[in-house]
């Protein structure tokens, strides 16, 4: 990344030293002994001065290994199962064969991918965009002014849905929406009966997720609103402008940053998420079937590691596309 | 342009701090007000209860004759410029200037010609279309001051504007703001815990302690006669020499010297009375010969205050400071005769002026109340 010139200047004046790369403590020793010179010579900042490439190296090296075995490794090898017939068992799971793109041309034509994409992006939109993001910064909103022992229950209880683990939150919501004596059915006067999961199977995992996950964007505007300056909304108030008004012209463009920050986050989260297998396992009829459970279904219940991992690896494209998206968003113009 | 009257007001928020403790005041129409106080005093709470921010807990204000106390901020027909200029960051200027009137569904050809005549008058017109973050501190106040000017209001409210300036560009903006009030001749409130800005700009001031006004007046007035040691002690680019003292044979007892009692304040204190002497180091008047009416003592400190020196004199304990056209030189006597005609005594118990009457029954219940 640095100039050529940039790392040379500290080893020069070292002796020349052959290694300076090699032992990383006495070349960032030099450095630092040679930075009111360099400093001097207005050419390096100082941080390189410092620090040097060698030393800099080595700082990095243990995190960038880790990434490398348990990030890029397992994204190249699913890449690499994709263009194979690769099986959980049997012959082809001890020597998969290589069927070039026919996993991913599969793809495009399978249904039950293309329903599970719909059910994925209705399930983003809904429970992440549109749940998650807005609940969250209504609380935050609406708990701005709010002081006191009834703000801090209710942050209590909005983060309690966020830490508790997924598997005990899945058995609240089932017995919640049970047919027979759930609770909701409990409440709601008359014959009652209804199977929720399977009568309004999308609803009920869209309302789930919600419930689940807007402590974070709670929390994430809820700091945003705290440091938006009071005189920006009191010069509004001022000039006249109605609770509407200033959202519109303050309060959300001054945190435009952290809803596209939320809303990356959050979407990419609920985009891979397996949460709502634990309530419906994809059914009925696949309707709440998102894209990990499908991979799941595919690579591990029926034992296709080859398909699965195509999917996968598309999967992957979108996730990636979608950061993409909104990371430029984010630069412009803020 | 509106009169300012408030009554009785009072705020008290919630921790049971009184900012406000029955205020009565009237600011003329077209007057130029400035509320000084240390931090703490109420000046601010005032100033957000005249804009509508705060609501008092009791009393009334009253703008142009109606009653405003229960008004929300917008129907009050006032532009306030804040510390921090409160220029929204993702506004150009020319937005930014003309929020107020978009605010008031004022079409956009005619709220941007109102913001660029705004603008022309404060020399913003070639960063129109910037934003608030590539200007320097003080364009970005005089866009905080242009969105003020681009709608019509009946008062203006400055809290501390100009706080933020380094200490040059604040002289430069104190004249122009002060050129500006003069030819727009609008009523403003101008909160500053700076005295010399206060002196400086406004027509009549007041100088608030604990949720009260301590003394309202004309600027000169508050300068050259402090109703009490409080006031006298703030007031002042130099601050006042206060110095114990106690009436005894016709004359005042400071330390070991014996200085006459000003011919004003004669009728009013007797023989034995604690006081304290307020002087002036601008009034008074360093000698390098001894004299019957001046402090004698040594010369410890000497600052150069520009055209003059600012000479500290000590003579054990006592501590008096005068200025003087020439460096006298550490270490050498020095005699302070301290300006008589400018000379205030403050009584010692409850630091007002000898000749005030005593005010026994606020002063108890502010014993009671504390």
């Amino acid at each position: 990344m640095s100039a050529g010139a940039g790392p040379k200047a500290p080893q020069t004046p070292a002796g020349g030293g052959a290694g300076g790369g090699a032992g990383a403590a006495p070349a960032s020793q030099d450095a630092s002994d040679d930075a009111p010179a360099a400093a001097a010579g207005g050419q390096e900042t100082a941080g390189a001065v410092v620090l040097g490439r060698g030393g800099a190296s080595a700082f990095v090296a243990p995190a960038l290994g880790l990434v490398g075995v348990f990030l890029i490794f397992p994204a190249l090898w699913t890449l690499y199962l994709g263009l194979t017939n690769a099986r959980l068992t049997g012959l082809a799971a001890a020597e998969p064969q290589f069927v070039g793109l026919s996993n991913f041309v599969r793809a495009l034509t399978d249904p039950l991918f293309r329903n599970s994409l719909k059910v994925t992006a209705i399930f983003v939109v809904g429970s992440a965009v549109v749940g998650q993001t807005g609940l969250g910064f209504l609380l935050a909103w609406s708990l701005r002014g709010w002081r006191g022992p009834v703000r801090s229950a209710i942050e209590v209880l909005v983060i309690l849905a966020w830490i508790i683990p997924g598997s005990v939150v899945a058995f609240l919501w089932i017995a919640l929406l049970d047919g027979r004596s759930g609770t909701l059915n409990t409440l709601i006067p008359g014959d009652g009966g209804i199977e929720w999961l399977l009568r309004y199977p999308m609803a009920s995992i869209i309302v789930f997720n919600t419930w689940r996950g807007a402590a974070f964007s709670m929390l994430l505007f809820g700091a945003a609103l705290a440091s938006l300056p009071p005189s920006h909304l009191e010069t509004a108030r001022l000039a006249g402008a109605s609770a509407w008004q200033q959202l519109r012209d303050v309060i959300l463009p001054s945190i435009r940053g952290h809803i596209l920050t939320a809303l990356l986050l959050i979407s990419l989260w609920t985009f891979n998420l397996f949460t709502p297998y634990l309530l419906t396992r994809g059914g009925p009829n696949f309707q709440t079937e998102v894209l990990p459970i499908y991979i799941y279904r595919v690579a591990i219940s029926s034992g296709q590691l080859g398909y699965g991992a195509a999917i996968s690896a598309i999967m992957l494209a979108i996730n990636l596309v979608v950061a993409l998206v909104y990371l430029n968003v984010l630069k412009d113009k803020t | 342009m509106a009169e300012v009257t408030i009554s009785a007001l009072v705020k008290v928020f919630p921790n049971g701090a009184r900012a406000a403790d029955g205020l009565d005041l009237t600011i003329r129409d077209g007057e130029f007000f400035a509320l000084l106080g240390p931090s703490g005093c109420g000046k601010t709470t005032l100033l957000r209860m005249l804009a509508g921010l705060e609501t008092p807990t009791g009393g009334t204000i009253t703008l142009g004759g109606q009653d405003v106390t229960r008004l929300p901020p917008g129907k009050r027909d006032l532009a306030m410029v804040f510390q921090d200029y409160a220029l929204y960051p993702h506004m150009t200027v020319t937005d930014n200037i003309a929020y107020p009137l978009k605010v008031r569904k004022v079409a956009k050809d005619e709220r941007h010609a109102k913001a660029r005549e705004a603008a022309g008058s404060l020399q913003l017109e070639e960063l129109m279309e910037r934003r608030p973050g590539q200007l320097s501190g003080g364009q970005q106040q005089r866009v905080a001051l242009a969105r003020a000017l681009a709608y019509p209001t009946e008062l203006f409210l400055f809290d501390e504007p100009l706080s933020n300036l380094d200490a040059r560009l604040r002289l430069e903006a104190r004249t122009f703001l002060k050129r500006l009030q003069t030819d727009l001749g609008v009523t403003t409130v101008y909160v500053t815990h700076d005295q010399s800005e206060a002196l400086a700009l406004a027509d009549r001031m007041a100088v608030m302690d604990a949720g009260r006004f301590r003394q309202v007046g004309a600027p000169l007035e508050v300068y050259q006669r402090p109703s009490s040691r409080f006031v006298a002690s703030f007031i002042g680019s130099v601050p006042m020499n206060l110095l114990p003292a106690t009436v005894a044979d016709g004359g005042l007892r400071v330390g070991s010297n014996r200085v006459p009692v000003p011919a004003h304040a004669r009728e009013h204190v007797a023989a034995g009375d604690e006081v304290v002497v307020g002087a002036r180091p601008e009034y008074a008047e360093l000698l390098a010969e001894p004299a019957d009416d001046a402090l004698a003592g040594t010369v410890a400190v000497v600052e150069l205050l520009g055209t003059e020196y600012l000479v500290t004199v000590e003579d054990g304990d006592l501590s008096v400071q005068a200025t003087a056209p020439e460096d006298p030189g550490i270490g050498s006597r020095a005699w302070v005769r301290l300006g008589e005609r400018h000379t205030l005594l403050y009584r010692a118990d409850d630091g007002e002026l000898v000749d005030a009457p005593r005010a026994a029954s606020a002063r108890d219940q502010m014993v009671a109340a504390g």
